[in-house]
């Protein structure tokens, strides 16, 4: 299926973005102002620097953190937030900078490498200036920063009321050790993003998200192990975390946030008054950020449709989307040095080994995967399919409803193009693997099973709701008995709507989808912290809680969702106590 | 006018006399739906031109600049003269429907709660979706709360209540069988800083932090940056976070200087 020109004259337009015929993006009244596309490099975010415990005054106190002798920290870390001017692009006006809550002058915040038996110590600082003196007016200056999906204590967890304000710290201690010391249980993309109550979507918006990688003996970043167990997976320079976040701008090339953003697309179908969409009796606006906060700009690690040179061999991507509210379905697309365009390459396919950051059985080969908000995939790439001088697209095909709040279900033709790899000759043999076998699912034993509990998540004339509520920081939904298992069942009550589902703490692996068992060899027979809960979807999975106590939360990863009070709060209690 | 709003505006007329019908007999719990009584026998696509007409969406972030009485009887500008640059709550509410959804007693709590910061650095809106709810009767409802002056219970036509209602939060024309709660909406405007909180308070202090949090704060000159937690695991604090308890001392958050 080659198609000389197409994409050629497709692929470079001036908007940067590419829309088939009679589609209208959200941001149709108000497009950001065009950008030259794959003119500038992918940002390479720097490995977070240890500092000197010493180094922190005061010093780390461990009477405010469970277990943290068991753990005590052999390395330790200080991020300040500030905010600082970011640039996602080289052309005017995005030159001169956006204005961004930074980490340590970064978006994204430094990557962590964390290993397995090394536990963290990290200061987070809060020098963001105060309400009404910023340069960013849709965020908050309060931020909470989680480690999704850390197997950590509720207070380091950054959970949504355990805020710093400007001139406050908080301390996270990071015990890295798999979830009941059971080694398949070992995870290995993590994130850290903003989780304030009320301010997650603009705040992670504004820039706070970044990645925090774990190792282990097998998955131990050298593709050059000798240890004859080693995965020897495309490590160092070949592996690279790339985070999703599609953005709007003004005309002076700020990112803006609308809380009620207008946008009155033409066109809009009318639909009969017993249609349960909201679009049904006022159309003045199809973009209420209630429902989801769409960008037209996509950039992958802060850089508008970057470019990465490659070489001729296998890569780690590890693939993450920090929302707010886009979801992806990501192909990959060839073209040749002379133009021709191909969409059927051999060549142009991922080897998936990880889902939620945990990596598979097997690794599981796809033409596409599909991202939705906070889902990690680990794929790995392979370019030695292909010659120097070519161009390979990371192109996404996801159709969004325009109002942000899910997936329309049909799939775009031709696409945005997300990012660019120049095909390089390869400076050396390839020493990386595509291993056979990698880590085995925990076993699930329904003997733990202590309970069951279902979760509705619906939307109500306005309200984004679980169980028919709206989050209570003063209600705890769910008294969890340490060291029990769990079968939760998530039910999707809406017939449009989409929600990716995110619980704190520990993996959970999925029992049935609709009814119907994880075939062996599925994407989703995995250990997850998502669940992708599709319009009147349900699914059922079977989850443990161990090693600590205390408040977390679940929520839909809409992260507007989730500031519109779509979150329960779960504890974990001491045996005999639970509900 | 155009052959729309001639259109729109027979269709106006029609629906006031047919409502002043239907009234009589409506059901008192159905009549309490807010796109209830605004769609009444209009047409949808009328609906939707008399509703465009009311938002500018050129100004104001999209926000309605509806005419809006209060239950004083001052009639005001809802943008321009009562929300523009101020920190503000607003919420939802019908008289008939406050036993059943208790939103207006939730906003009065934390109305109390700011003590004399209401009307001075925050104002508070209770919007009525009920047409019934004539300003008499909404400054009856407001005396029932002791409502301080900066509080204002708000009433306008059905098709400007729809189009706040849109704006705020996209209610849509069905009833909210299965709720308890709603939301209340709070925001530094001159700002364009948004939040929302469920109207079902469980803690009036926390509520009270979660709106003091749009507004702006003087930096302690020469303050120390402080530990804003985890508290220490045998120190006294609120189960709801691990914030250190001697939180917001300097912070101010009912205004007592």
């Amino acid at each position: 299926m080659a198609s000389s020109g197409a994409l050629a004259r497709g692929a470079v337009p001036q908007s940067g973005l590419v829309f088939p015929q009679g589609f209208t993006p959200s941001i149709f009244e108000r497009p950001s102002p065009p950008s030259t596309p794959f003119k500038d490099p992918l940002y390479r975010m720097p490995v977070a620097e240890p500092i000197p415990a010493a180094s922190l005054n005061p010093k780390p106190d461990g009477r405010r953190h469970q277990r943290f002798y068991d753990f005590a920290p052999v390395k330790y870390y200080r991020e300040v937030i500030a905010e600082r001017r970011w640039r996602y692009h080289s052309d005017p006006p995005y030159a001169d900078g956006s204005w961004s809550y930074t980490m340590n002058g970064s978006i994204p915040g430094p990557t962590y490498h964390a290993y397995y038996g090394e536990p963290a110590f990290v200061r987070r600082i809060n020098q963001l200036p105060e309400v009404g003196k910023g340069k960013v007016p849709f965020a908050l200056p309060s931020t909470t920063m989680h480690l999704h999906n850390g197997h950590t204590a509720s207070e380091s967890d950054g959970i949504p009321t355990d805020f710093m304000n400007p001139g406050e710290f908080w301390d996270h201690h990071y015990a890295n050790f798999p979830a009941g010391f059971d080694d398949r249980e070992v995870m290995n993309t993590l994130w850290y993003h903003d989780h304030r109550l009320d301010f997650t979507a603009p705040n992670v918006y504004a820039g706070l998200s970044g990645f925090y990688l774990l190792f282990d003996e097998l998955d131990s970043n050298n593709e050059n192990d000798p240890n004859p167990n080693a995965f020897r997976l495309p490590s160092g320079e070949y592996d690279i975390p790339l985070i999703f976040h599609d953005v709007q701008f003004s005309a002076d090339g700020q990112a803006i946030f609308d809380f009620f953003a207008a946008g009155a697309p033409p066109g809009v179908t009318e639909k009969s008054p017993d249609d349960s969409s909201p679009s049904t009796i006022y159309k003045g606006t199809d973009n209420i950020t209630l429902f989801g906060m769409l960008g037209d700009k996509i950039t992958v690690n802060r850089i508008i449709q970057p470019f990465l040179d490659v070489e001729a061999r296998k890569y780690r991507f590890r693939l993450l989307n920090g929302g707010p509210s886009r979801f992806y379905n990501f192909w990959l697309r060839l073209e040749r040095a002379d133009g021709t365009v191909i969409d059927n390459h051999p060549g142009l396919k991922f080897y998936i080994v990880s889902n939620d950051g945990n990596l598979l059985p097997e690794p599981i080969e796809s033409e596409n995967v599909e991202v939705w908000v906070a889902n990690r995939y680990d794929v790995i790439v392979d370019f030695s399919a292909f010659a120097p001088g070519d161009k390979v697209y990371l192109v996404n095909r996801m159709d969004m409803r325009r109002d942000g709040a899910g997936p329309t279900g049909r799939l775009l033709d031709e696409g945005e193009l997300a990012m660019r790899f120049d095909v390089m000759p390869a400076a050396e043999a390839d020493p990386s693997r595509i291993p056979d076998f990698m880590r085995e699912l925990p076993d699930i034993d329904m003997d733990e099973v202590r309970r069951e509990r279902t979760w509705v998540f619906d939307y109500d004339n306005g309200l984004w709701t679980v169980n028919g509520k709206l989050m209570d920081v003063n209600r705890i939904d769910a008294n969890i008995e340490q060291g029990s298992a769990e079968i939760w069942t998530i039910r999707n009550a809406g017939n449009t709507w989409a929600h990716p589902i995110h619980t704190h703490f520990e993996e959970f692996q999925i029992l049935e989808i609709n009814g119907r068992p994880v075939a062996e060899g599925d994407l989703k027979r995995s250990r997850k912290d998502i669940i992708e809960l599709g319009p009147n979807m349900e699914i059922k999975f079977f989850g443990r809680w161990r090693d600590f106590f205390g408040t977390h939360v679940m929520h839909c990863h809409n992260v507007v969702h989730e500031d519109h009070e779509m979150m329960i709060q779960w504890r974990i209690v001491p045996p005999g106590e639970g509900d | 006018m155009s052959r729309i709003e001639t259109e729109i505006s027979e269709q106006e007329t029609l629906r006031i006399q047919s409502r002043r019908k239907l009234l009589a007999g409506f059901s008192l719990t159905a009549a309490a739906s807010l796109p209830a009584l605004a769609l009444g026998s209009m047409p949808t696509h009328l609906i939707e031109q008399r509703v465009a007409r009311v938002i500018d969406r050129s100004r104001n972030q999209g926000f309605p600049d509806t005419r809006v009485t209060a239950h004083t009887g001052e009639v005001f500008r809802f943008y321009d003269d009562l929300v523009h640059d101020r920190v503000v709550l607003i919420n939802f509410m019908s008289i008939e429907r406050e036993p059943a959804l208790p939103i207006t007693r939730n906003m009065a709590r934390l109305v109390q709660g700011f003590g004399d910061r209401v009307g001075r650095d925050i104002h508070a809106f209770s919007i009525s979706y009920d047409e019934r709810d004539t300003p008499e009767r909404l400054a009856e409802f407001a005396k029932s709360f002791n409502a301080p002056a900066g509080w204002r219970f708000l009433s306008t036509t059905p098709e400007d209540v729809i189009a706040l209602g849109y704006r705020l939060y996209r209610t849509e024309g069905r009833f909210r069988s299965a709720m308890h709660s709603d939301l209340i909406h709070f925001g530094n405007a001159g700002l364009g800083l948004w939040g929302t909180m469920s109207a079902e308070i469980s803690d009036v202090d926390f509520a009270i932090q979660r709106v003091t949090s749009v507004m702006p704060r003087s930096a302690i000159a020469g303050a120390q940056l402080r530990q804003a937690g985890p508290r220490r695991l045998d120190a006294d604090g609120p189960a709801i976070h691990h914030r250190d308890g001697r939180e917001d001392s300097h912070r101010n958050p009912k205004g007592r200087s």
